[in-house]
């Protein structure tokens, strides 16, 4: 099942290629920091870094229609404003698993390799 | 999509029945600024504004932004979370110094009271991500519209008569009328003025007022309430700070006492201001200077100070809360302002009027009020004032079904909200019932006399004055960094934060930067006490 909407992401990129390039070669160069920080921010249950990665990856996702992911962004951010790291965990490895597939999708949207950095 | 508050309601249509408006023609469409810290969100907003044919500049950051609008620019598109400045403080500037300029707030941020703040900081919408590009563009065109209105109301406005500004505060009365006068009179003064009066009495209206009467009426009006501060912030915020300064300060910036250089800075709920801040404050009234935190250089200003608050200073004074030498530098004229339970004869003047500017803003049929309704509005004490007065207005005009406001839509609160209420204020040492409207007036614009000074205020504790201002103060205050004398701790605690600082707080990057593990530098923020 497609992680991304196209009706959502034709409406947003207007239908245009080169739009929806430019942003998704944003999107995987910006990557890799966020993950970083998400990751760094469960491993040590720092809300701070918590928030500040799920807001951001929240925008992100949302532009290209990946409401299951802009979702799972809501639901880490609101764990981090409570301070409450229970299920946190497995909500980062969702994402992790759904930013590889929206990042596969827009390979295959783009026609390009779209590759992601190691994380900074 | 859009938060659809009351606000947003009274200023734009719902998103679903938008439809759009085009500009006049022949009239310039200006310059749009987009400003958020997301580089994707940038993108999208210039090639769907640059599609609809307009011209838009872009800027990660509050700053960078700031410096993009200028008098050709029409619509500012701001994002509220972002690093250096936030939204709201880039929309305070806006509507301080480019105030024709038609704000859009655009964030990821959900939050209706984030909308309802905005709105009030005088945003024209409040748009979430991810935006439809077809409603983005619909609102920037109406924001352009409103921006070509106000360019020409602000002609037409500096063409006429400074008493068009007057209109918030327009109504009938001798206690209205003295007030005004005195407004008139200290207006035309480069004095400290200290407005005293309850929470809700209008304090904040006029010192807007007797800025927009002085001849610094060109220059910037910027308010700081020292309440909704927080109190880690407020000299930052107040005095500005350069990089590095503190954890956090990851660019040099300006405090609002240098943003209003030229105008007049409101120090709202000055009663709230730290004591440690206090000397700070002082001095700045004393020298008219400013030194940002972490900095030794030392800024000239021409700033005029207007400080009000509902606290009794001389009381806080006594109990050591206040310092002595800056109350007495703050109270070289003061206004009082009487509370509205003592202006009941003017009650009805004052809502008739209230209703106008409501109905003029909603553009919405003018009601009255019925004989019985006006009998239980001057039956009410009033503990929120003026403002409560607006709120159970407002509130009556929404549900009034009738021609004119009906008892059964007048909703009341029994809160008593203020301290001062039932504190200091000379109005009820003399009577319980209302004074004649006149009385508090007579006396509510004076200077100081050395010898009532001295009467009304007792010592207060010397070690305020003696408190180091923050730590931060010191160990930033020269721009070399001295590695001699310091321990080695103090280094590695420097060298972290100042790291954090460059690297906007990322916590992995750091660790790497500085050859430690992610773990340690956990370790080592906890055992140096470094915040996030």
């Amino acid at each position: 099942m497609s992680i991304i909407d196209p009706v959502s992401l034709k409406k947003m990129t207007a239908g245009d290629d080169e739009l929806l390039a430019d942003v998704a070669v944003i999107f995987v160069r910006l990557l890799p920091d966020l993950k970083a920080r998400l990751r760094i921010g469960v491993e040590h249950q720092d809300a701070g870094e918590i928030e500040t990665a799920a807001h951001q990856l929240k925008s992100r996702v949302s532009y290209f229609g990946a409401t299951e992911l802009q979702q799972i962004a809501i639901e880490i951010e609101a764990a981090a404003q409570e301070t409450e790291f229970g299920n946190v965990t497995q909500l980062h490895d969702q994402m992790l698993q759904g930013l590889d597939q929206l990042i596969d999708e827009l390979r295959s949207l783009t026609k390009l390799s779209l590759d992601v950095g190691d994380e900074s | 999509m859009s938060i659809d508050t009351d606000l947003v309601a009274t200023r734009v249509n719902h998103p679903a029945t938008v439809t759009p408006i085009p500009s006049p023609k022949n009239l310039p469409t200006g310059r749009i600024v987009a400003i958020d810290d997301d580089p994707m969100t940038l993108r999208l907003l210039d090639a769907h504004l640059a599609k609809a044919g307009h011209k838009i500049k872009t800027a990660e950051n509050g700053t960078e932004g700031l410096k993009l609008i200028d008098d050709t620019t029409s619509v500012a598109l701001v994002d509220l979370k972002m690093p250096d400045l936030t939204g709201f403080q880039v929309l305070q500037y806006i509507q301080e110094h480019h105030r024709k300029v038609q704000v859009i707030v655009l964030t990821g941020s959900e939050e209706t009271s984030d909308a309802v703040e905005a709105m009030r900081g005088g945003a024209f919408q409040f748009i979430t991500k991810p935006f439809d590009p077809n409603e983005l563009v619909v609102y920037v065109e109406k924001a352009i519209a409103a921006w070509q209105v106000a360019d020409e109301n602000i002609n037409l406005k500096e063409s006429h008569s400074q008493n068009v500004l007057v209109r918030d505060m327009d109504s009938t009365g001798d206690v209205h009328s003295r007030l005004m006068q005195q407004v008139e009179q200290v207006a035309a003064l480069n004095s400290t003025i200290f407005i005293g009066g309850e929470t809700g009495t209008g304090k904040s209206t006029i010192a807007r007022m007797i800025h927009q009467k002085s001849n610094r009426s060109k220059g910037p009006f910027v308010t700081v309430n020292c309440a909704s501060l927080p109190r880690d912030l407020i000299q930052s915020e107040l005095f500005g700070h350069t990089k590095g300064s503190f954890t956090g300060a990851i660019k040099d910036r300006i405090g609002h006492a240098e943003v209003a250089d030229g105008g007049t800075l409101f120090l709202d709920e000055i009663g709230d201001l730290p004591l440690e801040l206090q000397p700070k404050l002082l001095t700045f009234l004393q020298d008219r200077t400013v030194q940002r935190l972490g900095s030794t250089q030392i800024r000239k200003v021409d700033v005029r100070l207007i400080a009000a608050t509902h606290c009794d200073l001389a009381s806080m004074c006594r109990d050591g809360l206040f310092r002595q030498d800056l109350y007495f530098r703050l109270l070289v004229l003061n206004l009082e302002l009487p509370a509205l339970r003592f202006r009941l004869g003017e009650l009805e003047n004052i809502a008739l009027n209230i209703l106008t500017g409501i109905c003029e803003r909603q553009a919405i049929a003018m009601k009255g009020i019925s004989s019985q309704a006006m009998e239980l509005l001057k039956g009410h004490s009033w503990p929120g004032n003026i403002r409560e007065l607006e709120n159970v207005l407002e509130r009556a005009m929404a549900f009034s079904q009738n021609s004119s406001i009906q008892s059964e839509d007048l909703l009341f609160s029994n809160v008593s909200l203020d301290q001062r209420a039932r504190a200091v204020s000379g109005f009820e040492n003399e009577s319980s019932n209302p004074i004649p409207a006149n009385r508090p007036v007579e006396n509510s614009t004076r200077a100081i006399e050395p010898s009532v000074q001295r009467e009304s205020v007792t010592p207060i504790r010397r070690e305020a004055s003696e408190t180091p201002v923050s730590q931060y103060d010191e160990t930033h205050q020269s721009s070399h960094y001295q590695l001699a004398g310091k321990t080695l701790a103090e280094i590695e605690r420097d060298a972290i934060i100042q790291t954090l600082e460059m690297l906007n707080g990322n916590k992995a990057k750091t660790a790497r930067t500085l050859g430690i593990s992610e773990k340690s530098i956990y370790n080592k923020m906890k055992r140096l006490k470094i915040t996030s």
